[in-house]
């Protein structure tokens, strides 16, 4: 089913609370009802954030009973998204540390090298591979390229002008999510923003 | 605050994206961009990237939603069935597990009547019992209609009420017997205590009252006659 055609309706802020409280009570309806609302939203997120297709599904649904499981310290006082979406990148980043335990000598999950010197859990994510989500997702030529230059970004930038531009979420939001100070955040998609036009005006000089 | 115009106006084509900036600021910008075509350029181009980034899209099917809901559902049925349908917490989990061994062990040596006493407490039940839950009406308020997918807890839920009536009877059994229970082997104990002492203070009259050897009567008179003559022969 195409993206476009799926019906996103996003909840009010003030449906936080009610979201809360049903958390809280294990209410397999709502959990249904968010389940369908936020599924193409994680899925997209893990796989930009991961760069690889293969653990995906799993990761959602490891996200998905996670949520169910610590529905509890979701207190409703902020948006769910940047909740559910710390959720996802603790545990993939949980996943990529065990991969990376199980297979020293194979060199995945290792990408991004100088996304390792920076500070936080973010040197942790991978470079995605060249056969990547994003020349998948890009529906034009223009897309074609951004997605190329985006799949070259080191994972600390692409995270957060993806969280910010695909996911529409506050500086603040970011920084939750991410688990750095905002103007980290703000500092890293405005260098984001600046790699993305250069790889960008590149691409369109080469073509 | 960048010196050179050209700067500060990329600076806040940026920002505007990222945080938003002050209308002052919005104003000064887009009369920079009328004049200045590079700025423009720069505007322009961010604007499509920004626009491309949020247009990135694949393709997913219901089937993913469907697997993760029957996951959810399947954990939800082995981890939280409990029946009130909502998290028990683990105090409680234990209780209920003491519990249906005590009645696994007390259906084995149940008396004949019995069968007797619980059509008698069946017949107890209120009449318009028909296994809806206080919180249903509450759901079916907010839109849920009951049929939704992975509903299975409050299925089981109702699938169990004399188990529940069960553990409440013996809750309060519980909870009336053992004040009774506490007082009893209180008053039990003070008896005791009360027993032991008088006991106590007999062996001690007796040894005290006891007469002395006739050995030891001299050792008992000759502090009494010399207490008899003050001042006198030591």
């Amino acid at each position: 089913m195409p993206v476009d055609a799926m019906p996103l309706i996003e909840p009010a802020e003030s449906d936080a609370r009610r979201i809360a409280v049903g958390l809280r009570r294990k209410d397999m309806a709502l959990i249904n009802q968010l389940v369908e609302l936020y599924h193409y939203r994680l899925v997209r997120y893990l796989l930009y954030l991961t760069g690889r297709r293969e653990r995906v599904e799993d990761l959602v649904q490891d996200t998905w009973l996670r949520v169910l499981d610590r529905g509890s310290q979701f207190d409703g006082r902020s948006r769910f998204e940047p909740w559910l979406f710390s959720i996802a990148r603790n545990l993939a980043i949980d996943d990529l540390r065990k991969r990376k335990i199980a297979s020293l000598d194979t060199p995945e999950a290792v990408g991004g090298a100088g996304a390792a010197t920076e500070e936080g859990l973010a040197g942790e994510l991978p470079a995605p591979d060249r056969s990547s989500p994003f020349l998948a997702a890009a529906r034009s030529e223009d897309a074609m390229r951004l997605a190329a230059a985006l799949g070259l970004l080191e994972p600390i930038y692409r995270e957060v002008l993806l969280l910010r531009f695909q996911e529409d979420l506050s500086l603040q939001e970011i920084s939750k999510v991410v688990g750095v100070p905002v103007p980290t955040v703000s500092s890293r998609i405005h260098r984001g923003l600046a790699l993305l036009r250069s790889r960008w005006q590149g691409g369109s000089n080469a073509v | 605050m960048q010196s050179d115009p050209h700067q500060r106006a990329r600076f806040l084509i940026d920002e505007a994206l990222i945080a938003g900036i002050a209308r002052d600021d919005e104003r000064w910008l887009h009369s920079h961009t009328e004049e200045c075509a590079e700025c423009a350029n720069y505007a322009e181009m961010t604007s499509r990237i920004v626009r491309g980034l949020s247009a990135l899209s694949f393709e997913t099917g219901p089937a993913a939603t469907a697997r993760v809901q029957a996951a959810l559902a399947a954990h939800a049925q082995r981890r939280y069935s409990a029946p009130w349908g909502y998290s028990a917490p683990w105090g409680y989990s234990a209780v209920q597990r003491g519990y249906s061994a005590v009645q696994r062990g007390y259906s084995a040596m149940r008396p004949r009547g019995y069968s007797a006493v619980q059509r008698g407490y069946s017949a107890m039940r209120p009449r318009g019992y028909s296994g809806t839950q206080p919180g249903d009406a509450a759901m079916q308020r907010r839109g849920y209609s009951g049929t939704q997918r992975g509903d299975a807890p409050t299925q089981l839920r109702r699938t169990a009420p004399s188990w529940r009536w069960g553990l409440i009877a013996a809750a309060l059994l519980i909870a009336a017997a053992a004040p009774v229970y506490r007082n009893m082997t209180d008053k039990r104990r003070e008896a005791e205590m009360e027993r032991a002492d008088t006991l106590l203070l007999q062996r001690v009259n007796a040894r005290v009252s006891q007469t002395l050897p006739a050995a030891m009567e001299p050792l008992m008179q000759t502090p009494q006659t010399a207490q008899t003559v003050p001042g006198g022969e030591q």
